[in-house]
C-alpha cells in the first residue's frame, strides 16, 4: 500500500472511531518521517550516482588526449576538475552543510577529480609513474574529506583502494615455476586505515545502542572489509587476529547497535556470527590440527622476522585484552553471550593440549576435539534457545545451520564405530523434535 | 566557522600544489636535462583513466655493479655511442657525481645483468584517434627501418622525462599530421631498389676499378686475335 492509501485508511479508522485522533496522529507522524527518511536516501544516493557518472565522463574526455594543445595550456587545462570539484565542496561545507546529498556528492567528486587532476598532468608530461605513489598521494588527499565535511560515502572508493597495497606480487611464468609474495607495502594499507576509523567513531551515536543508517552503513563496510582483507594484512598468527576481529565485532555490536531492529541494522554481531559460524566448523576438523596450531613453526620463533614477531604478540595481547574486557563487561552487565566470550578461551585450551601433546609425547588430539566438538554443538542449540527466546526466526536458523553442518561433517570424517555413531545421530535426530516442544507457543500454530 | 575555513583553504592548497609540483618538476627535466635518443619499439594498449597509450619498449638488460639484487633501486649510467644514440650502460649503488643518469628498480638479477623497470620512460600518452596509426607507424619503422626512428628522452639528476618520439627527423605527431605514411612501403620499395642500385653501381664501379688496375699493371700485352668466321655455303 503507497503512504496516502494508508494515511487515506488511518483517517476512515479514526472516522469509524477504531482510533482515537491522537494515535491517529502519531502512527501518521511515524509513518511520514519514515517516509523522509527514505527520501532523503533516494536522494543521496542519486547524487553519488550523479556524481559518480559525472566524474565518469570527465576521465572519459581526459582520456581523449587532446594533443592538439600546446603543454602549457593543457598543463593549466590539469587544474580545471580540482578546481571546480573545490568550488562545488566550498559550496557543500559552508553553504549547505546540512545536506547530506549535498556533502556525499561533491566530496566524492571532489575525490574522484583530484586523481583526474593528477592523471592529466601525468598525461601531458608522459609521466608513466609509479602506480603505487599515485595511489597513495591519492588517498592522502582523500583522508580529510572525511573530518571537513564527515563524508561517508567515499569510504567504499577509499577503502578499495587501499586494498592495492595488500594485493600479492604475482610473478606469472608459463614454463618457470610461478612464484607469489605477500605486497611489501602493506603498512601502507595499516595506516590509511586507521586514518579512516576515527571517522566511523565519530559517526557513531555514542550515547546510544541504537544507530543510524550512516553507522548501519560504514559498520557493514568494516566488518566485511576487514574479514575480507586481514590473511594478506596480518603477517603472522592469524588465527589470534581472527579472535581478535570476532570479539571485536561483538563488543563494538553489543555497545552500539544492539538495540537495533534487524540483523542488517546489527552488522557487526551478524558478521561476528558468520565468523563465529566458520570459526567453529574449521577448528572442530581433526584433519587440520597440524594445519592449525603449526608447533613446528613456532619451534622456528627465533628465525621470524620482527615484523612476523610483532603480529603474533599483537594478535595475541588483542584477543587477550579483548576477552578480559567481555568478561568484565558482562560480569557488570551481563548484555554479553558467554558462549562467545568462550571461544578465545576454548581456542587457547586446544593449544594447550597440543602443546601438552608435544612436550609430554601423549595423545590428547581426540579428546580436545571431543570437547570443542560439543562446545560448537552447544553453541548452535544456544543459539536456537536464544533466537527462540527473543524471537528472532533468524538467530535460530543459524543455530540450526550451525548444528546440522557440523553433524553432516562429522558424519563422513568421524572415525568410530558404525552402530556407535547411529545411536549418536539418533539421539541428535530426536533432539530436534525435542526443541519443537520448547519453542514458542506462537511458533507452533 | 573561521578555523573550518582555514582548514579548508589549506586542503584546497595541497590538492593544487600536487600537480603544480609535477608539472614543474616535468619542466624543469624537459629544459634543463640532457639530451638523449633510444632505439625503440611500441604497441598500443589503453589505461582506463589517462586513455590511449604506446607502450614503449627499449634495451633494459644492463650490466649491474656486484652485490646488487632484485628490489633495489640503482642508478643507471647514459653512454653515446659513435652513430649518436644512446644506451643504459651500467647500474650502480652509488649516485654518480654528473647529472647524466635515471634512478630505476632492478626487477631481476642473472648473471651481471639486472633487468630494469623504469619510472616515467614506458608510456608515451597520445590522442585516440592517432593511437592506431602511431602504432602502426612505430612496428612498420622498428621492423624495416629501425634507424629512422627514436625517443628523445630528457634526463636531469635521476629524473627523466620522455621529450618525443623521432620519425624521419620529424616529432611522432608531425609526422602522422603530414600523412607521409600512407607512402611508406612504397618509400621503403624505393628506398630499396635506390640502395640495390647503388650497391650494384658500386659493384660495377668496383670491377671496372679493378680492371683499369689490371691495365695498369706491367702485364704481357695480348695480341688481340679475331675469329675466324667461315662461310657457309648454302
Amino acid at each position: 500500500m503507497n503512504i496516502d492509501g494508508l494515511l487515506n485508511f488511518l483517517d476512515s479508522l479514526e472516522q469509524k472511531g477504531v482510533l482515537n485522533s491522537e494515535i491517529n496522529g502519531q502512527i501518521q507522524h511515524f509513518i511520514t518521517g519514515k517516509n523522509a527518511s527514505i527520501g532523503k536516501l533516494f536522494l543521496t544516493l542519486a547524487a553519488i550516482i550523479g556524481a559518480l557518472f559525472l566524474s565518469a565522463g570527465v576521465f572519459a574526455i581526459i582520456s581523449h588526449n587532446w594533443n592538439d594543445f600546446p603543454r602549457h595550456l593543457r598543463g593549466a587545462l590539469s587544474f580545471v576538475p580540482s578546481l571546480v570539484a573545490l568550488f562545488f565542496y566550498y559550496k557543500a561545507v559552508f553553504k549547505h552543510p546540512k545536506s547530506t546529498s549535498w556533502i556525499e556528492a561533491s566530496s566524492l567528486f571532489l575525490m574522484l577529480m583530484i586523481g583526474a587532476s593528477i592523471s592529466l598532468v601525468s598525461q601531458t608530461y608522459q609521466l608513466d609513474g609509479d602506480f603505487d605513489k599515485f595511489i597513495t598521494v591519492w588517498l592522502i588527499l582523500t583522508v580529510p574529506m572525511f573530518y571537513i565535511a564527515r563524508a561517508s560515502g567515499i569510504a567504499v572508493f577509499y577503502l578499495l583502494l587501499s586494498t592495492k597495497f595488500l594485493f600479492p606480487d604475482i610473478q606469472y611464468d608459463w614454463f618457470m615455476p610461478s612464484g607469489m609474495t605477500l605486497n611489501e607495502k602493506y603498512y601502507l594499507f595499516w595506516l590509511f586505515l586507521f586514518a579512516f576509523l576515527p571517522h566511523f567513531f565519530l559517526s557513531l551515536n555514542r550515547n546510544s545502542t541504537r544507530q543510524s543508517f550512516r553507522a548501519i552503513y560504514l559498520g557493514w563496510l568494516i566488518a566485511i572489509f576487514l574479514v575480507a582483507t586481514m590473511p594478506f594484512a596480518v603477517k603472522a598468527g592469524y588465527t589470534w587476529w581472527a579472535l581478535a576481529l570476532i570479539m571485536a565485532f561483538y563488543l563494538v555490536g553489543k555497545k552500539y547497535y544492539r538495540h537495533n531492529i534487524s540483523s542488517l541494522g546489527r552488522p557487526f554481531q551478524t558478521m561476528a556470527l558468520l565468523h563465529i559460524f566458520h570459526y567453529l566448523l574449521y577448528f572442530s576438523n581433526e584433519q587440520f590440527s597440524d594445519f592449525m596450531f603449526r608447533l613446528d613453526k613456532l619451534r622456528q620463533f627465533k628465525e621470524w622476522t620482527n615484523e612476523q614477531v610483532t603480529f603474533f604478540i599483537i594478535g595475541i595481547l588483542l584477543t587477550a585484552a579483548l576477552t578480559v574486557i567481555a568478561i568484565l563487561w558482562r560480569r557488570k552487565e551481563a548484555v554479553l553471550n558467554r558462549a562467545v566470550i568462550f571461544i578465545p578461551v576454548l581456542y587457547v585450551f586446544m593449544f594447550g593440549i597440543f602443546c601438552v601433546n608435544d612436550y609430554y609425547d601423549v595423545d590428547l588430539t581426540w579428546w580436545s576435539f571431543l570437547i570443542f566438538n560439543i562446545y560448537a554443538l552447544v553453541f548452535g542449540v544456544n543459539a536456537m534457545v536464544m533466537g527462540n527466546r527473543s524471537g528472532s526466526v533468524l538467530y535460530m536458523i543459524y543455530g540450526l545451520f550451525l548444528v546440522c553442518f557440523l553433524l553432516w561433517a562429522r558424519y563422513f570424517d568421524m572415525d568410530v564405530s558404525f552402530w556407535l555413531k547411529g545411536i549418536f545421530f539418533m539421539i541428535v535426530g530426536l533432539s530436534f523434535f525435542l526443541i519443537h516442544f520448547l519453542s514458542n507457543e506462537e511458533f507452533k500454530d | 566557522m573561521k578555523t573550518k575555513k582555514i582548514i579548508f583553504a589549506t586542503f584546497a592548497l595541497i590538492i593544487v600544489l600536487i600537480p603544480l609540483y609535477l608539472i614543474f618538476k616535468s619542466e624543469d627535466v624537459l629544459k634543463n636535462g640532457h639530451q638523449h635518443k633510444l632505439r625503440l619499439q611500441g604497441y598500443d594498449p589503453m589505461d582506463p583513466f589517462r586513455g590511449k597509450f604506446l607502450r614503449i619498449r627499449f634495451e633494459n638488460s644492463v650490466r649491474c655493479e656486484t652485490g646488487m639484487k632484485e628490489g633495489d633501486l640503482g642508478f643507471v649510467l647514459l653512454e653515446k655511442d659513435t652513430s649518436g644514440f644512446s644506451h643504459f650502460s651500467y647500474v650502480q649503488k652509488e649516485r654518480p657525481s654528473h647529472s647524466d643518469y635515471v634512478e630505476a628498480k632492478i626487477i631481476m638479477v642473472y648473471e651481471g645483468q639486472a633487468e630494469l623497470d623504469f619510472d616515467n620512460l614506458n608510456k608515451y600518452f597520445i590522442n585516440e584517434d592517432q593511437a592506431g596509426e602511431a602504432e602502426e607507424i612505430i612496428a612498420d619503422f622498428t621492423r624495416m627501418a629501425p634507424d629512422k626512428i627514436h625517443l628523445n628522452i630528457r634526463v636531469l639528476d635521476g629524473e627523466a622525462r620522455i621529450e618525443d618520439i623521432i620519425v624521419k627527423s620529424k616529432k611522432l605527431l608531425d609526422y602522422i599530421k603530414s600523412g607521409a605514411h600512407k607512402n611508406f612501403e612504397e618509400e621503403m620499395m624505393k628506398e630499396m631498389m635506390e640502395q640495390l642500385n647503388q650497391e650494384n653501381m658500386m659493384d660495377l664501379e668496383n670491377s671496372l676499378r679493378e680492371l683499369e688496375e689490371l691495365e695498369e699493371l706491367d702485364a704481357p700485352e695480348v695480341e688481340f686475335i679475331p675469329p675466324v668466321i667461315e662461310e657457309t655455303e648454302d
